[in-house]
């Protein structure tokens, strides 16, 4: 899918070239077709001949009717052919771009997918690639043969009367002379643009809307009342209806005309033949050969109001595709000698604001590090850098005394476990969100499970971990939904553990039996810890205490209660 | 459901200006066969001992005026097509929104939400894609075929009726078409779905999915969802169209039969030459709009199976009624032998509840009791199975949505933000707030310092779900959101669960401030922070444990004073 910084018209060609053979063949097809399917007018014009220069033969002219229907048959298998072809081609390139936007996305940073909404993106992926299936299945075929017929049959006219053949090319003229202008005047490629911000704009907010129907009920947010909502599709059907007011009137004039444009043909043809210059017959065939050549140009007017469409939508894959915005990978498996962290002067920021400052912090293995301090103090952020969600924009981070972006991408994965603040739950039965999708056998998930105290529940369910979660199956309460995300991370047993805020929706009860499960299987693991609650980080080994983007104190809860006035501050200022 | 029923439905609003737009349509469509006529008068004239030059450059003169009638017409008539069309679509979208607001939230645990947006979307869409072309090509084709005909029929019925045999032939071809597009077109659209499903899960859950180690993983899943894709769409264009391409070829047939027969009827003196030559020229015309019509009827296949998922939508029942203005007196609330199970799995059999007005209850249990579950049936999510809720002395199920919601205002466990500014997500709880009440709303929630500290302050946009905020600082946002609310009913389900304890500290004294004179329900793990709460219940074993104050509760045995040792035990150290 590379595309050479080609833009519009010469980059749907280069995308078509991607099924070069099969769409030639496609074409040639349907060109053939389009000359066999002048048949009925050939028996017609031998007819009108016979008739008038008065040799009739009845015989004659029904065996080339006979031969007619044979001749068509032919052409229409040939059409079936060049059609299945086509799609062909259109279906493999649509499918090929859907690929290629999945997998990039899989390898963008996820910063770049923050800055998303995922409805807006869904757009793109499923209905701005499909166009394409209108564009490369029946628009090029078409347009081939819309230049290629109207040439054979022009030599034919021509041929037989150049005076005529001349009237038969002035629809042709003004229609070429009114899609030019029609493009230019309707300032086609500003107005689809804008059409296309406002549609993607409502697609992001419509799925919002779905998702978060609970918030909508609360705060009486009906359709007619959210303001996003009401607002971008009103500014979408504001944007389309400001397309229709400039560009159909031209259009369906263009339809209309094109349909019917017998009148340059009858008017001189029959100057012509009433000063005895043409004869009758010749007349007669113009009238109906010259009208039907423009058939094929229908399509291309169909196409003149679709490319810029295509083209638009094309863009935005192509912004995708070429985003910039990737995790680089070393790809070379190193040799780990321990899971100590070192963070050596790492400074970051998401955008222009600096939220880690110079940090330095050493996480030794085999002990449990505890990171508290304010909301927002970049806690979370410091978590993420270590596993490479985002890289450091200043500064190193080490695993092992190598530096993190020398490690391979999935090597580096497979090291860090990491619980995430919030919950995501695939729709998938219990067993795969356990697993991630990952083969392994139902004993270690079943002993997952029971360690972060969710066997008993999902056996408890009617079709235990082959349960789904989400449409047609359970939804699970908060609480759950956390011992799902750790008795995720416990069977993917990694060397590095980050639990950040990972048991906020446990009972007391739950949190002390997980607690002591999980402290069996941590020994000689690196933990990080980050937590609010006190219960959760006071018998850690190392507690750092972060305040807006800096680490002001560190020691053990007995050290820094000693020692720290902040920590101090923090334990007596609080709901007790 | 029938095209015509959806098409009805749909129409219901806008049946005027629908109409309306027939009319041009149908005018057009008359404009567009006039000039066949006259050509069949010239064609006559011509054949003439000594044609009448003079009638027939009158003729051509009527033609350029109404070429130029056409013309006009048409403009007017895609224009409005086009727009009625957009206009309807707009309505559609309101109104699913509209209903997806009034539905329990039942009928969204069966489907997943990507299936209502889907529908809002691509249905809709298909819907706009296919109606402003499909309808007026249906109509003017129909019309033109039918006015061709009456020409035809006029100059002679016998090769006429040849003609129409052609077409007649043709129609049990459509609708088998027809109905393989409908079958396999249902099982497109249900992929597309899937699509949808799928790549929203992949893209929202890439943090997990990297972390894990297994894009690949899902990739695959999401390319084999393609690939299937890939052929049904291939099928749904490929395995109509034989039969597509065999109706033209019997349209073709028709015509060259048609020939076949008028040739012996001249031959044997019994068709007048004209008539020939009439039949010659505009017979094959005829087939013109017989073949829009039919891939237009087609294409609209795929947009009554959109329709029918609308419709279908449409007509699930909602949990709302139109009783407005039936307000509670006083604001207490009572759960009288409720019973309640999500599907098959019961939560509450008679749960027994009383929130008294002016005081803090709090609801405490382990996890997964049932907790949330209760506030969701206060605010109407689902409706409770037996038993009753009331406000005041207003059952819940009385109230409409609208009036409830007014009166209540919630805190989620799961904290849920728009992609929007902060300013506009705090604004939603009070859409006529001023600037100065929101900004107090954050400095009661203390929002304010991390505001300041953002490049944008309030006009900062949170990322779709809040993601570009810390967990602290989203919950804060969706606290100072249910503060501005003020509303007489207040829910906090864990609604400090992410908070630092300073932070914490300083929200509970602006909430204690604040719930003196409301009906206050809070959950939360942390028993420190139920402390100020006159009442407590313990909620497990599908009904309440222990009720009293925390003060009482500390003294019974059972699971309260358990939960208290385990945390005990967890910090290790005495309070
Ligand atoms: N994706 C993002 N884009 C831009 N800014 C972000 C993003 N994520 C976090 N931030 C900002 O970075 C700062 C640190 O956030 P972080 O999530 O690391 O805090 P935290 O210490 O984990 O807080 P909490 O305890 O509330 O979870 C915050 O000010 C936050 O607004
Ligand atoms: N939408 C739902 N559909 C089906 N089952 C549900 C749904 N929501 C919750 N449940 C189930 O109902 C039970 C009660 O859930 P609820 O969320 O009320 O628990 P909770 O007491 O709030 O727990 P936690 O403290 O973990 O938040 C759980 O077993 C849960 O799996
Ligand atoms: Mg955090
Ligand atoms: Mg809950």
């Amino acid at each position: 899918m590379n595309k050479n910084n080609k833009e519009g018209v010469a980059r749907l060609l280069q995308i078509a070239g991607y099924k070069k053979k099969l769409l030639i063949f496609s074409s040639l097809l349907s060109i053939l077709h389009g000359i066999l399917n002048l048949t009925p007018y050939l028996i017609i014009y031998a007819i009108l001949f016979d008739i008038t220069e008065q040799i009739f033969s009845l015989a004659k002219l029904q065996s080339y009717v006979i031969y007619g229907v044979g001749v068509m048959i032919c052409s229409y298998l040939l059409f079936y052919v060049s059609l299945v072809s086509s799609h062909l081609a259109a279906f493999d390139i649509i499918y090929d771009f859907r690929k290629a936007i999945a997998q990039k996305l899989g390898k963008l940073s996820l910063g770049y997918l923050h800055n998303k909404q995922s409805g807006s993106i869904k757009k793109i992926l499923i209905d701005d690639i499909e166009k394409l299936e209108g564009f490369i299945a029946h628009n090029l075929p078409d347009v081939v043969k819309s230049i290629m017929m109207p040439l054979i049959i022009l030599c034919f006219m021509f041929y037989l009367d150049y005076r005529l053949a001349f009237a038969s090319l002035i629809p042709l003229f003004v229609f070429l002379i009114w899609i030019t202008f029609m493009i230019k005047s309707s300032h086609m490629k500003e107005i689809v643009k804008k059409y296309y911000d406002s549609s993607e704009h409502m697609d992001g907010v419509i799925v919002e809307y779905v998702k978060a129907i609970n918030i909508m009920k609360v705060f009486n947010q009906e359709a007619k009342t959210f303001e996003n909502y009401k607002s971008a599709i009103d500014s979408y059907t504001l944007q389309v209806i400001y397309f229709i007011k400039k560009n159909t009137p031209f259009f369906a004039i263009l339809i209309s005309f094109i349909s019917n444009a017998l009148l340059p043909i009858l008017a001189i043809g029959l100057y012509l033949y009433f000063t005895q210059q043409v004869s009758l017959s010749t007349f007669l065939l113009f009238l109906i050969l010259g009208v039907s050549y423009l058939k094929p140009i229908l399509s291309l007017s169909t196409l003149a109001n679709n490319m810029y469409s295509v083209m638009e939508g094309i863009k935005r894959v192509d912004t995708i595709l070429e985003d910039k915005n990737q995790i680089l990978d070393s790809k070379k498996k190193v040799n780990l000698k321990n899971y100590n962290i070192k963070f050596t002067n790492v400074s970051f920021a998401y955008d222009k604001q600096e939220v880690l400052k110079n940090i330095n912090l050493d996480i030794p293995q085999g002990k449990i590090t505890a990171f508290i301090g304010v909301s927002g103090a970049g806690k979370s952020t410091a978590c993420e850098l270590l596993a490479r969600f985002y890289d450091v924009s200043q500064g190193k981070i080490e695993i092992g005394e190598h530096n993190i972006k020398d490690i391979d991408f999935s090597q580096l994965m497979n090291t860090v476990s990491y619980v995430f603040q919030d919950n995501f739950m695939f729709n998938d039965s219990l067993l795969n969100n356990i697993t991630m999708g990952r083969n392994i056998t139902k004993q270690k998930v079943i002993n997952a499970a029971k360690i972060a105290n969710i066997d008993s529940y999902i056996n408890s369910l009617s079709a235990g971990y082959d349960t789904k979660y989400g449409e047609d199956g359970v939804v699970l309460s908060g609480g759950q939904k956390q011992k799902i995300q750790l008795a995720r991370i416990i069977l993917k047993d990694a060397s590095i553990f980050i639990l950040d805020e990972a048991t906020s929706f446990f009972d007391a009860k739950n949190e002390y039996e997980i607690q002591k499960s999980i402290n069996k299987l941590i020994v000689n693991k690196t933990v990080i810890v980050v937590a609010h609650r006190l219960s959760t980080i006071v018998n850690c080994d190392n507690i750092v205490l972060w305040d807006n983007g800096k680490i002001i104190a560190m020691g053990t809860h007995e050290n820094l209660l000693k020692n720290c006035s902040k920590y101090q501050n923090m334990l007596e200022k609080r709901v007790s | 459901m029938g095209l015509i029923y959806n098409l009805k439905f749909i129409l219901k609003d806008n049946k005027k200006e629908f109409f309306n737009m027939l009319i041009f349509h149908f005018c057009h469509s008359i404009l567009m066969s006039i000039p066949t006529g006259l050509l069949v008068v010239i064609i006559f004239e011509l054949f003439k001992k000594n044609p009448n030059q003079g009638f027939i450059w009158n003729l051509i003169i009527l033609l350029v005026l109404l070429l130029a009638l056409q013309l006009w017409l048409s403009a007017k008539a895609y224009t409005k097509a086009s727009t009625i069309t957009y206009k309807i679509s707009k309505n559609l979208r309101m109104k699913l929104g509209n209903h997806l607001y009034k539905l329990g939230l039942g009928v969204f645990s069966k489907k997943n939400p990507s299936y209502f947006s889907s529908l809002l979307l691509e249905d809709v869409r298909s819907f706009e894609n296919h109606f402003s072309h499909g309808i007026p090509n249906l109509i003017s084709g129909f019309f033109s075929v039918i006015i061709l005909f009456l020409f035809l029929f006029a100059l002679n019925y016998k090769l006429a009726f040849f003609l129409l045999l052609g077409i007649i032939c043709i129609i049990p071809f459509v609708f088998l078409a027809k109905l393989i597009i409908v079958k396999v077109g249902s099982k497109l659209i249900e992929k597309r779905g899937q699509i949808s499903l799928r790549f929203l899960e992949y893209f929202d859950g890439m943090k997990y999915l990297k972390s894990f180690n297994v894009v690949d993983l899902k990739y695959n899943k999401l390319d084999n969802i393609f690939k299937e894709y890939k052929k049904l769409s291939f099928f749904v264009e490929i395995l109509p169209s034989p039969i597509i391409l065999v109706s033209l070829i019997f349209c073709e047939l028709a015509f060259l039969f048609m020939v076949y027969n008028a040739l012996e009827y001249y031959a044997n003196n019994e068709l007048l030459l004209p008539i020939l030559i009439s039949f010659l020229v505009i017979g094959y015309r005829v087939y013109d709009p017989i073949k829009l019509l039919m891939a237009d009827f087609l294409q609209m296949q795929h947009m009554n199976s959109g329709l029918t998922r609308i419709l279908k939508l449409l007509s699930y029942e909602t949990i709302d009624n139109d009783h407005s203005g039936i307000m509670p007196a006083s604001y207490d609330i009572k759960f009288n032998k409720v019973f309640f199970s999500y599907d098959n799995n019961k939560v509450f059999e008679n749960l027994n509840l009383l929130f008294k007005e002016n005081s803090i209850t709090a609801l405490v249990g382990y996890s997964g009791e049932g907790k949330s579950t209760i506030m969701s049936l206060l605010a109407k999510f689902w409706n409770v199975n037996k038993g009753e809720i009331k406000i005041g002395n207003v059952l819940l199920r009385d109230m409409s949505l609208h009036d409830l919601y007014t009166q209540i205002s919630m805190i989620f466990q799961e904290t849920y933000l728009f992609n929007d500014s902060i300013y506009n997500n705090i604004k939603i709880a009070k859409p006529k707030a001023t600037k100065n009440e929101i900004l107090l709303a954050c400095e009661k929630a203390q929002c304010i310092s991390f505001i300041n500290n953002l490049q944008e302050g309030i006009n900062t946009k949170v990322g779709e779900g809040g993601v570009k905020l810390s967990g602290g600082q989203k919950q804060r946002i969706s606290i100072a959101r249910a503060l501005l609310k003020d509303a007489p009913i207040v829910l906090f389900d864990e609604a400090t669960s992410a908070l630092d304890p300073q932070n914490e500290f300083y929200i509970h004294q602006a909430m204690k401030e604040l719930m003196k004179n409301k009906t206050v329900i809070i959950i939360a793990h942390k028993i420190a922070n139920i402390k100020i709460a006159n009442k407590i219940y313990v909620i497990a074993n599908k009904k309440v444990a222990q009720e009293g104050t925390y003060s009482e509760l500390i003294k019974q045995k059972g699971i309260f004073k358990e939960m208290l040792e385990y945390q005990e035990k967890n910090e290790g150290w005495k309070i």
